[in-house]
């Protein structure tokens, strides 16, 4: 589902992010990418997700190459993967309802439905009352939480997580880590960068990093 | 149905997000198309006026007072055997005072109360062609006629408008294609700052996966909506002025009585196309950049 050939990424020619990376994680798989910051964790999801390209190598999701297709395929294959960024990327001026519906929007999903998705997922994720305050307006917390349901609101068949439970306390950081493990158990392939442990590593691949290659 | 739901929402979100700005686009398009539609009118008036029997190619003779109309045979023998007359019409002075008041509508102070009596009858002349140039010749020698009093061609304000037809034209073209750039511009420049004033929401779209369709389809729409409300209220604007300029010069109330659905589409298609052409273009430069 994801492969990665020897890929390499360099920042202003001298800057090695990642270096001769060969990986591949199974559909439906759970996986942790670990490691110190600076690693190389950030840049390993972004490549997967089309945002940056390979240097060297190949990055291959759903079996298309990302760095040969055309935008319009990169926007496909965008729409069915989910992504919790580090800095959540919510758009401020919106509402915790628009932020969340948005994907479906993008999908094309009637009103009703998109409606109805969003106050279950809200729901299910405790911000129902917070359902039109704005996104700037929000506590740290209550963005992550807001970032996970906007990933994973569309059902998408890969979420890519970097650092999502990064400054949560650890009740909230148990309930996060549970989220992932259950769309996991429904077959959807999950990929977390994460430079603390978890209990949830029990259950998944850990992949090593540091200066930008893999350890084990 | 989905789509057009979702892109009536984000247009509601842009507008909101900068009423002010949205109110000042709106009224720099009525504005354009408001002289695009006066720039319209114009040529029609002079269109009109150049097919009114005293214009370019054709004059009137009028009859010498106290000529009996028994000598109107005579007359029209003598206008057959000019070669610069291709055709005429002998029009007696009750004919001509109708013609007037159609021209002039019956209610114009200039016809209302006209006794026939006191109006010459007539002749109204085509010239051949190749005398059309030069009416100052073929007016000479139909004046030469005996029983003919007067000869009038291209006189007056009507006159003017019809030998001006080209010269309006022309400055019609101009004047619209200077509009259109205009109000393209403007429409261009208010969807751009509306795009840069929400790029995050954009930008974030784009990494979701938006196609750009999605993205940039309400700007378009607004653009369109812009330019299509704008011709509207500037239409509306354009046909008051012209029904105050009506009132004032009752002469002009034949010449701008517009054919109101062919300028409306006129108008209006104008103010669309410059719409929806320049925001496309201000989205396609945001997609790209």
């Amino acid at each position: 589902m994801i492969t990665f050939e020897n890929v390499t990424k360099v920042y202003h020619d001298t800057v090695y992010a990642v270096r001769d990376i060969s990986l591949v994680i199974e559909k439906g798989s759970l996986c942790f990418i670990v490691g110190p910051s600076g690693a190389g964790k950030t840049t390993l999801l972004k490549l997967v997700y089309g945002l940056e390209r390979p240097s060297e190598g190949t990055v291959s999701v759903f079996g298309s190459d990302l760095s040969r297709i055309p935008r319009s395929r990169l926007q496909a294959i965008r729409r069915h993967t989910g992504f919790v960024f580090q800095d959540y990327r919510l758009v401020e001026d919106w509402t915790v309802y628009q932020n969340a519906a948005i994907p479906l929007e993008i999908l094309g999903k009637s009103p009703l439905y998109v409606r109805s998705r969003v106050w279950r997922m809200l729901k299910w994720i405790g911000l129902t009352h917070k359902v039109y305050e704005r996104a700037r307006n929000l506590s740290g917390g209550e963005r992550q939480r807001l970032a996970l349901v906007r990933a994973i609101i569309h059902d998408p068949d890969i979420v890519l997580a970097d650092e999502p439970v990064g400054g949560q306390d650890e009740t909230t950081a148990r309930y996060l880590m549970n989220v992932f493990y259950k769309l996991h158990r429904k077959g959807t392939t999950i990929v977390i960068a994460s430079h603390r442990s978890d209990p949830l590593m029990d259950h998944a691949r850990i992949v090593r990093m540091e200066h930008g290659r893999i350890l084990e | 149905m989905t789509r057009v739901l979702t892109v009536i929402r984000l247009i509601g979100r842009g507008v909101r997000s900068h009423p002010l700005g949205s109110l000042l686009t709106l009224g720099a398009c009525s504005f354009a198309s408001c002289l695009f539609a006066l720039a319209l009118l114009a040529v029609g008036a002079a269109e009109k006026a150049a097919s009114l029997p005293v214009s370019s190619g054709s004059m009137v003779a009028y009859v010498k007072e106290g000529v009996p109309r028994t000598r109107v045979p005579e007359m029209e023998k003598a206008l057959r055997s000019l070669p610069q007359v291709r055709s005429f019409t002998f029009v007696p002075r009750e004919k001509g005072l109708e013609k007037m008041r159609s021209w002039l509508g019956r209610k114009s102070p200039l016809v209302e109360d006209v006794d026939p009596e006191i109006l010459p009858d007539a002749f109204e002349i085509t010239l051949g062609r190749e005398y059309a140039h030069r009416p100052e010749d073929v007016s000479r020698a139909v004046a030469a006629i005996p029983g003919i009093g007067d000869v009038r061609w291209r006189k007056g304000l009507i006159a003017v408008l019809a030998s001006s037809y080209d010269d309006i034209a022309a400055a019609a073209l101009a004047l619209g294609a200077s509009l259109g750039l205009t109000l393209g511009l403007v429409v261009f420049l208010s969807i751009r700052t509306s795009i840069a004033s929400r790029s995050q929401e954009v930008a974030v779209m784009r990494t979701l996966g938006a196609p750009g369709s999605f993205i940039f389809a309400p700007y378009v729409v607004e653009g369109a909506l812009y330019g299509a409300l704008g011709a509207a209220a500037g239409l509306g604007a354009a046909l008051a002025l012209a029904g105050a300029a009506v009132v004032r010069f009752p002469v002009l109330g034949h010449l701008l009585e517009p054919d109101v659905y062919r300028l409306a589409l006129a108008v209006i298609l104008f103010g669309f196309a410059c719409g929806v052409s320049s925001a496309a273009l201000a989205a396609s430069r945001s997609g790209n950049g």
